[in-house]
């Protein structure tokens, strides 16, 4: 199997996509879109040689709509170089994928990659307007809504285009809504004694009605991930009791005192009916931070330590007791 | 797929591209600097 492309266009619109997949369609030459290439699931391999296009030529912010509170952008841009211009109009763009220094808007669509920011804002779909495909046949059409939300009858092609890993054309322009920069924001962690603690905890918080954006529920393991990266980076221990077992972190976003309410009461709530502590050491949760949005991002390389490696775990479709979960996953 | 169908839409995609269609040389993918040696067959 060629994993190789032949040929690599760099394309800078829609009309030259067309024009491109023109030429694919008619020689029968496969074309293969490649965004920040920082996708798992390998969609972006040209396992059959052909054209691959490289969508950094479709990196330009075609609209901000202030009052109807959207963006319409060309799919290339990465979602990091996204944020900081709608930041100057003090806007932002949820979707947050780890990746957000390669990864593009057109990549998020066609991959429907993870949010650090889900629990709040969802995923790309939820803030996902309208995208405009150039389809195997050469033909440029838009899909979705305009900038107004509303429900019809009739089938839901944006809906189809998520997660379709470019199998139903190239995106080459999307429209997505966005949200004003919060004012605050503040990130705390907090020990528990096992990891149900933890996931109870994040439920009993999000049906609260707290400002929390994110939430990420830590196992052992996991938890030593970050007192290992603590150590690398402060060259001491972090110092932990030795119940702890897992850990909560969270974020809060919103007006301030909004924001500070919710980090005294969220404190209340984990601390009176989950025992569980707040992290002292808040060099330890900006860690965690770091690690979801500001390291760089470098595909493929193992950011776990050695110790670690072979106990790494995904969370997805977790369900009953998370500790048996866990045990069952550590064998 | 066959060379000379490579060679023709590598031909054609020239025209429109110029530069921006290459078979020849290493890229660096976007910003993730991944690189893909490509060659023509």
């Amino acid at each position: 199997m060629n994993d190789l492309p032949d040929i690599v266009v760099i394309p800078n619109n829609t009309q030259e996509m067309v024009r491109i997949t023109k030429v694919a369609y008619r020689h029968e030459v496969p074309l293969v879109p490649f965004a920040g290439g920082t996708g798992m699931g390998g969609g972006a391999v040209a396992w059959k040689g052909g054209i691959m296009v490289e969508t950094k030529g479709l990196n330009r912010v075609l609209e901000i709509d202030e009052q109807n509170m959207t963006v319409t952008v060309q799919s290339g841009i990465t979602i990091e170089v996204l944020n900081a211009e709608l930041a100057r109009h003090k806007l932002w763009l949820s979707h947050q994928p780890e990746s957000k220094q390669a990864c593009t808007i057109g990549a998020s669509v066609g991959c429907d990659n993870d949010s650090t920011f889900g629990v709040r804002y969802g995923k790309i779909r939820d803030c996902l307007l309208n995208a405009v495909i150039v389809t195997g046949r050469a033909e440029a059409i838009r899909v979705g809504q305009r900038k107004a939300s509303f429900s019809s009858t009739g089938y839901k092609f944006l809906d189809l285009l998520v997660a379709s890993e470019g199998t139903l054309g190239t995106i080459t322009e999307a429209t997505l809504r966005v949200v004003p920069l919060p004012e605050a924001r503040e990130v705390r962690g907090y020990l528990c004694r096992c990891l149900n603690d933890t996931a109870r905890g994040l439920e009993r918080l999000l049906g609260s009605g707290l400002a929390i954006e994110s939430g990420h529920a830590n196992c052992r393991n996991r938890l030593h991930f970050y007192t290992h990266s603590y150590r690398e980076r402060y060259g001491r221990e972090p110092q932990l009791p030795e119940w702890a077992d897992a850990i909560l972190f969270l974020s809060f976003a919103g007006d301030r005192d909004i924001v500070a309410f919710s980090v005294d009461k969220a404190t209340r709530i984990m601390v009176d009916e989950f025992n569980a502590e707040r992290v002292g050491e808040q060099e330890l949760v900006e860690g965690w931070w770091d690690s979801k949005h500001r390291l760089e991002f470098v595909p493929f390389k193992q950011k776990w330590p050695d110790s670690q490696r072979q106990k790494k775990f995904g969370a997805a479709g977790m369900a009953g007791e998370l500790g048996t979960f866990v045990d069952v996953q550590s064998l | 797929m066959s060379t000379g169908q490579v060679d023709k839409a590598f031909a054609e995609l020239r025209e429109i591209l110029g530069d921006r269609a290459t078979t020849s040389s290493v890229h660096t993918m976007a910003t993730a600097g991944i690189e893909a040696r490509v060659t023509v067959r």
